[in-house]
């Protein structure tokens, strides 16, 4: 059977290189394009024009989400794997107290990266529902783990990402007893294009990134078979690249 | 020893109750003030002559937020304890009905943002003081702990209040500040416009629980603790 997947903020950096590898894996791909004007996506639909559906799509717009999900609906009646990828900084983010936090921009992160996601989840339920799978996957931060944090400025993306890891505890306590599945995930620090520029300082390229997220993402765990969140039979938790648990 | 402190939302609810709380013990308090048509802070001010200072503030506001801590610096060099108490509920909170989208971001800025615009205008004025930072936050934050299935807005503003407060840490701590970050039990409060009475604690009970923590000493000021009002800590 065709597994279809919706992975948003597709059009470079991790969330390209995860079509990709769902593309070579066989997987049906809807990918939420942001930047029409970036060529990636669609040399890459140049090579899988039967597979790889681009879609519009702004997370920050309520009305962009629902006609993403309409245009999917269009196509299938069914997502199994949704990937929540889109997600920005800001050049302004590492500002400290004594140096103006930039609000404007607080909002705005707190808008992509935390609501995003809700808006997208809430918009492909009937799709999702439709699915034995029931993925839902988040890409979080280290940056959003409360208990470890050491960083002086950068509140705004903190902020963000611990309100997205407790957006998705809502989800998870609503949505596991339904057979959901969850997945909430730090890739590691990459070479993406968060800021709007390329990282160059960073660890991994997108690429090598998106080999241990999705081994992670499609990988069914032994808990996934307890659709109980009691007594712990499942719990969420946010894993990094590396297997390790962060607490939040 | 009584010192001088700001209160945020103090209209009415655990605010107006703080406000009351510190005023009995001797304090001089600047309330920030909201709803200027709600009666009770100037009721307050009667019963206190001197020792109350009503200031215009909505925390969601940078430019009230400053107004209002140049208001301040007018007519005093000197503040110890800033607490952050101005907080609002996020609307529908079902996700199969249709979160609010605009409704959380107006909490978003009130209950996470509204905080450290607060703490940054009033920073310069705290240098000479006691240094105390305090924050109302809620169990409502704790994603370890969290069991709701609704509440998105809500919960996440009060994560985000949760980060910032402790990356405020990071930052001041090693200055001398110290932090208070609470959990006030659920109080008959305003936050949803009208007065809840489902709520277990009257706002003056709260107060009554909250004070000698915002107030009092600590072991371990190095580590930031979320505490509720039976003393009990809560984990991210």
């Amino acid at each position: 059977m065709e597994m279809n997947a919706f992975v948003t903020g597709a059009d470079r950096g991790l969330g390209l290189a995860l079509v990709e590898r769902l593309l070579e894996k066989g997987w049906r791909v809807f990918a939420g394009q942001y930047m029409p004007e970036w060529p990636a996506l669609g040399a890459l639909s140049e090579r899988y024009a039967d597979r790889l559906h681009i879609v519009p799509l702004d997370v920050t717009d309520d009305a962009s989400v629902q006609a993403a999900a309409a245009a999917v609906a269009a196509c299938t009646d069914r997502v199994d794997l949704l990937i929540n990828d889109a997600g920005v900084t800001s050049p302004t983010m590492q500002r400290t107290i004594r140096e103006a936090p930039d609000y404007d921009e607080m909002v705005r992160m707190y808008d992509v990266n935390a609501v995003g996601p809700l808006r997208v989840v809430q918009a492909f339920l009937p799709l999702t529902d439709q699915s034995a799978m029931k993925r839902l996957c988040f890409v979080s931060s280290e940056a959003g783990s409360i208990n470890r944090c050491e960083r002086k400025g950068w509140y705004g993306y903190c902020m963000s990402k611990a309100a997205l890891n407790m957006g998705v505890s809502g989800l998870f306590n609503l949505l596991r007893p339904e057979g959901y599945t969850f997945r909430v995930y730090h890739p590691g620090w990459m070479r993406t294009y968060m800021s709007g520029q390329k990282s160059t300082q960073a660890e991994l390229e997108p690429e090598e990134a998106a080999v241990p997220a999705l081994a992670y993402f499609l990988r069914d765990l032994a808990e996934d078979q307890h659709t109980s969140t009691r007594h712990g039979a499942d719990r969420l938790v946010m894993r990094d690249w590396r297997g390790r648990e962060w607490p939040w | 020893m009584a010192g001088v402190a700001l209160i945020t939302g103090a209209d009415r609810g655990l605010g107006q109750a703080l406000c009351a709380g510190l005023l009995d013990r001797g304090w001089r308090v600047f309330a920030g003030q909201y709803m200027p048509e709600w009666p009770e802070l100037a009721a307050l001010a009667e019963r206190f002559p001197g020792a109350v200072e009503i200031v215009p503030l909505d925390v969601s506001s940078t430019e009230s937020v400053a107004a209002a801590a140049r208001a301040v610096a007018e007519r005093c060099d000197r503040l110890d304890l800033v607490i952050n108490n101005a907080g609002i509920n996020a609307g529908r909170t079902e996700l199969r009905e249709g979160l609010d989208w605009d409704a959380m971001h107006r909490a978003y800025n009130v209950n996470a943002l509204g905080p450290i615009r607060v703490v940054e205008a009033f920073l310069p004025l705290m240098a000479e003081g006691m240094r105390r930072l305090a924050f109302v936050s809620s169990e409502a934050g704790s994603i370890a702990m969290n069991g709701r299935q609704g509440s998105f807005g809500y919960c996440m503003s009060k994560t985000a209040l949760n980060m910032a407060v402790r990356i405020l840490h990071n930052e001041l701590r090693p200055e001398g500040y110290t932090f208070r970050l609470y959990h006030p039990g659920w109080v008959r409060s305003y936050m949803s416009g009208q007065k809840n009475p489902r709520a277990t604690l009257e706002p003056e009970e709260a107060a009554a629980c909250a004070l000698p923590f915002f107030l009092g000493d600590r072991e371990d000021e190095d580590r930031l603790v979320l505490i509720d009002y039976e003393g009990r800590e809560w984990p991210f």
